[in-house]
């Protein structure tokens, strides 16, 4: 059995919850749109990447402190 | 004489404690009176201790009187969603699981309003940890909207909205994952912040999803709504994801001009799902800002902006998930069912693909800035999608199909929080059912000063902002 699978198992047994059904469907949806997206992930991709590029958006008379 | 200065803005109760027109006394008292006669119908107050509040009043008071003014926000009464910590004080973040969490240190948001003088008079309702759009709560009491107490708030920040809207204080922190402080803004007829994410710290307040959280205020007014911003933004050493860039003066471009200045108007996505009744408010209210002088200009959102919403989803409930797994397996009775089964869903998430979902930002941010913020210096935009619903109306637990409309319901917000960048809720009207609507300006990322330009240039021109609800 996978990760996944137990994940599944534990969810169904102790949660009730079925990871195919609606509740989980924002959840699926999203994995389902990453797999279809993957080819906008740069190689490099680094946790910092957003952060850098929100701090480059900024206005420019914004300096640091 | 209670119920008028009730009825002033947090900015004109400031002045006129500072002036020593009023007491910080009497507007505490005002407030308290007020939670009195309407607390229980709206629901919003999780916890308020009268003569502690009292007694901080009386204490700012006499501050002022030998000369020591704390700073802006001297003696003005403030509340708080239940998750922003003070040490010593239960903060329940709106669960049974947490309803006797004593904080062990107050939170970096609290200490700065303190050190500007505001009190802290009640802790305020809220969605159970935060997750949730529509102010439900199953564990706790459920906020009801002042304007129409059988309709939602809107959520998670379901107190903070109703008691600044019911007049019970001047203005509350709430916080932002996927649009929980701008639907109780707009769900309730007031100004709502989400700042950029990083520009407000997060130490001392609850986790939810850390990549996407941000916290801000709620207030009557876009000058009320910056003079309390002024004083939470900038760097913590507390909390080193928060910004070091400077922080500007928010109240400085507060003088109704916008001249010059390119308002972005989207031609595609956002108004796709939009009401009509709530789409024709939020373009009327462009009007004012034309007056103003600002310049409309069409804009075309880039077709990624679809997978921010499930993005965020999936990014939320993962984290989410994280944080919670301790409970989720040792107390899942204690969970409201809709929380554990939200929760839960994130734990099956490979942690490629959240880690995939996280790493999109950067690229969908470069497409979306590159498409809005090189026409247009702002884009106005709804908030919800529809007109403020009743409670039994969004009750899940009755309405099973309503589970992929609230989904919906984050159609205009959650993409946002998902790019990380500023947004500011501002009133536009009444829709036929007799409930508030409101549109959205989102700036570019630590812009929030031009989109309270924008705001306050608005509120200049219109009165929505000074309507008060019938209790």
């Amino acid at each position: 059995m996978t990760d996944t699978q137990n994940i599944a198992a534990w969810l169904r047994e102790f949660q009730a919850i079925d990871a195919a059904d609606d509740l989980s469907g924002p959840s699926r949806a999203g994995s389902e749109l990453v797999q279809a997206n993957l080819e906008r992930l740069a190689f490099e991709a680094e946790p910092s990447a957003f952060t850098r590029l929100l701090h480059r958006l900024a206005p420019k008379e914004l300096s640091d402190e | 004489m209670s119920d008028e200065i009730a009825r002033l803005s947090l900015a004109a109760v400031a002045r006129a404690i500072q002036a020593r027109q009023i007491s910080s006394e009497e507007a505490t008292r005002a407030c308290l009176a007020r939670m009195q006669a309407h607390g229980a119908k709206v629901a919003a107050i999780a916890q308020v201790d009268p003569d502690d509040a009292v007694a901080q009043a009386r204490a700012a008071d006499a501050a002022l009187a030998r000369g020591d003014a704390a700073g802006p926000l001297h003696g003005v009464p403030l509340a708080h969603k239940d998750m922003f910590y003070r040490a010593g004080r239960i903060s329940g973040c709106g669960s049974k699981i947490r309803a006797d969490f004593v904080a062990p240190e107050t939170g970096t948001v609290l200490e700065r309003l303190d050190g500007a003088g505001a009190l802290d008079i009640a802790r305020l309702n809220m969605v159970e940890f935060a997750l949730g759009v529509t102010g439900h709560n199953e564990v706790m009491p459920t906020p009801r909207n002042p304007w129409n107490t059988a309709h939602i708030t809107g959520g998670s920040s379901s107190g903070s909205g109703a008691s600044v809207a019911a007049r019970l204080v001047f203005g509350a922190m709430g916080s932002d994952t996927g649009g929980s402080i701008r639907f109780p803004a707009c769900c309730n007829g007031v100004v709502g912040l989400k700042p950029t994410w990083s520009r407000v710290s997060r130490f001392g307040a609850m986790p939810l999803s850390p990549s996407l959280d941000t916290l801000g205020p709620l207030a009557r007014t876009v000058e009320d709504t910056a003079l309390m911003f002024q004083q939470i933004a900038g760097h913590d050493p507390r909390d080193p994801t928060s910004s070091r860039l400077a922080v500007p003066d928010y109240t400085a471009g507060l003088n109704g001009d916008l001249k010059g200045l390119r308002v972005g108007v989207p031609e595609t996505y956002f108004y796709d799902p939009v009401a009509p009744e709530v789409a024709e408010m939020v373009q009327a209210s462009l009007d004012p800002l034309v007056d103003a002088g600002a310049e409309l200009v069409g804009v075309t959102i880039p077709e990624s902006i679809t997978l921010s919403n499930p993005l965020t989803s999936l990014i939320t409930a993962t984290e989410g998930a994280s944080i919670h797994q301790h409970w989720l397996q040792t107390r899942p009775q204690d969970y409201g069912s809709q929380t554990r089964a939200r929760m839960s869903t994130g734990l099956a998430t490979p942690a490629t693909r959240y880690l995939q979902a996280r790493d999109l930002r950067a690229p969908l941010l470069a497409e979306f800035a590159e498409a809005v913020f090189e026409k247009a210096d702002v884009l106005h935009c709804p908030v919800m999608i529809s007109e403020v619903p009743t409670i039994a109306e969004t009750d899940l637990a009755a309405n099973p199909g309503f589970a992929e409309m609230i989904v919906r319901f984050g159609h205009c917000t959650r993409p946002i929080n998902f790019l990380g960048l500023p947004a500011l809720t501002v009133p536009c009207g009444f829709t036929p059912n007799g409930l508030p609507t409101a549109f959205q300006v989102v700036a570019r990322p630590f812009d929030e000063a031009t989109m309270l330009r924008v705001g306050h240039a608005y509120q200049a021109r219109t009165d929505w902002h000074e309507r008060m609800p019938e209790l």
